[in-house]
């Protein structure tokens, strides 16, 4: 007896659905094979902390076969570099609350291949319902990139060292070959002087025998005076030429930056066509500093500022505190520096001056230096000069 | 002695008309009874008829949502019966297999369907004879791919 009185015969359209499974397979074989080849050593663990799947990196870091350790809590491998409750507490915070591991440095000792520096990181895996159901950890091997990374510290330290050694040399041997170019120099600057006073002197002998009373003590009084200035000049010469060529050891000590200031422009005659002010911020009121190679400094650059501005001017010299370091600058009205010569400004015997060594801003540029700090400059054609101070404190 | 016997025959007549009239009246309490039952028939008849024409409704109402539902869903079915002759088509099934109405009625395997399952004949015979429905995927002539179900129905 025939039960069956009829088929029905469906046909149900699952291209879209075979397709689809098709590129699944694709793709997961792609992925695979990436993850099977790629060098980062890579696992994935369930909820429990258990090995869910592992590359082939990983099986050869930890010394596994692939196939005993899938469902291993990851605690209970041979080797760990996990062992601290920290790290548990973390990867459950990553199931918890999705918040992932980033580049936590682990050093492990590995048989075979040794200590091992590796990055760690962990990220929640989603199932299609947004609900954390894996974790994957994949893990960076950077002790080549340490080794390289220290080895280049090393490399550079030695360089920098090795770089130090070397400028120094250079400035010492440059500073000497400039002291050997300028013995000629001084020499021949000095005998200006020089003969101006044998001249002033010949010329007060016969004065002396010449003239009487009030008038010769006038006349001998300005001969006096006269050489004075002679000497003051020969001074300069020798003082600048100490500054530049004699070892520098500051001594520093906490000074007031306002008085000394104010000795400067007191002490340098500044002229009546010029006009002097001073502003320091009260944070840089009293600085660590050497006072003798400050006012040097200042000096020079008040001179400087002075000798630019014959025709009057303004001269500006503030003090304020930027980021720790003491700003010291030194403001003229002048002409300012001309482009071709800005950049040979700190060189000495360099000099625009018909009565000059070349000596003032190369002497503040070492003294600076010798005070740890630095000094620059900016200028504008017509406008003026402005010569910036940095010496850093050191707190 | 004449009238006598004229009598005798009006007596006579007289009472055969009498048992006449009774079997008459009898005749007649006969055909009253036959009549209220042939009534009651009827009223019975007409219950059933009614009742029969709602069924009728509501089966031609359910025939016409089986229809719909036949003719609107997106799954291609072709119905045959045991000797494997096209019973019913559906819209979708029409179009994707390029059939005719004439085509109801002819043996599935004269009809070309320009798909790939070249034992189709032997699958069919199997869910007659064994009751076992069949599930293959398979390709049309183009490469697309389908879902083949095969049911038997009792």
């Amino acid at each position: 007896m025939r039960l069956v009185i009829g088929i029905s015969c469906a046909f149900v359209d699952i291209d879209n659905v075979v397709r689809a499974k098709v590129e699944l397979e694709k793709a997961y074989g792609f992925s695979q094979t990436v993850l099977a080849t790629m060098a980062e050593p890579l696992v994935v663990l369930d909820s429990d902390l258990e090995i869910v799947s592992a590359n082939l990196a990983f099986h050869e870091l930890f010394q596994v076969k692939p196939e005993e350790k899938v469902n291993t809590p990851i605690y209970e491998l041979p080797i760990m570099p996990w062992k601290d409750a920290q790290f548990k507490r973390q990867l459950g915070k990553v199931f918890s609350e999705g918040k992932t591991i980033d580049r936590l440095a682990v050093d492990q000792e590995f048989p075979k291949v040794g200590l091992r520096n590796l990055l760690i990181n962990a990220v929640p895996l989603k199932a299609s319902n947004e609900k954390i159901e894996n974790i994957l950890i994949t893990m960076e091997d950077v002790t080549e990139l340490r080794r390289r990374e220290e080895e280049l510290k090393r490399f550079a330290d030695e360089l920098q060292l090795l770089v130090d050694e070397k400028t120094k040399e250079l400035q010492d041997a440059q500073r000497l070959a400039v002291i050997g170019e300028t013995a000629g120099m001084v020499g021949h600057d000095l005998r200006n002087p020089l003969q101006s006073i044998v001249g002033e002197l010949y010329l007060a002998k016969s004065e002396l025998n010449d003239s009487t009373g009030e008038e010769m003590k006038e006349k001998l009084g300005q001969s006096i005076e006269f050489i004075e200035g002679e000497i003051s000049y020969i001074n300069k010469i020798i003082a600048d030429l100490q500054d530049y060529a004699r070892p520098l050891k500051p001594s520093v000590v906490e000074v007031n930056l306002a008085e000394i200031i104010e000795s400067v422009l007191f002490n340098n005659n500044v002229p009546k066509n010029v006009k002097a002010s001073c502003r320091v911020g009260d944070d840089a009121e009293v600085i660590m500093a050497d006072a003798d190679l400050l006012k040097r400094i200042l000096g020079n650059l008040v001179t400087n500022a002075v000798q630019a501005m014959t025709n009057g001017g303004d001269l500006t010299v503030q003090a304020c505190r930027d980021a720790g370091d003491i700003v010291l600058t030194v403001e003229d009205t002048g002409d300012g520096v001309p482009e071709k010569v800005a950049g040979k400004l700190f060189t000495p015997l360099f000099t625009t001056k018909a009565k000059g060594q070349g000596f003032g801003l190369a002497v503040v540029k070492r003294l600076t230096e010798a005070l740890g700090g630095s000094v620059a400059f900016e200028s504008e054609a017509g406008k003026g000069t402005k010569f910036i101070v940095r010496l850093p404190q050191k707190s | 002695m004449r009238q006598e016997a004229t009598n005798e025959e009006l007596k006579s007549a007289l009472e055969e008309v009498q048992s006449s009239n009774e079997e008459l009246q009898s005749a007649n309490e006969e055909l009253e009874t036959a009549k209220e039952e042939l009534q009651s028939t009827n009223e019975e008849l007409n219950t059933l008829n009614e009742e029969l024409s709602t069924r009728n409704q509501e089966l031609m109402r359910a025939l016409n949502d089986q229809n719909n539902l036949f003719a609107s869903m997106k799954v291609a079915v072709i119905m045959v019966d045991v000797n494997q002759r096209i019973r019913l088509v559906n819209p979708l099934a029409e179009s994707m297999f390029n059939l005719i109405p004439a085509d109801v009625g002819r043996p599935i395997k004269q009809i070309r369907l320009r798909i790939n399952v070249p034992d189709l004949e032997r699958m069919l015979l199997e869910v007659v004879d064994k009751l076992v429905s069949k599930e293959q995927e398979i390709q049309d002539e183009t490469g697309h791919w389908y879902l083949m179900r095969l049911c038997g129905h009792r």
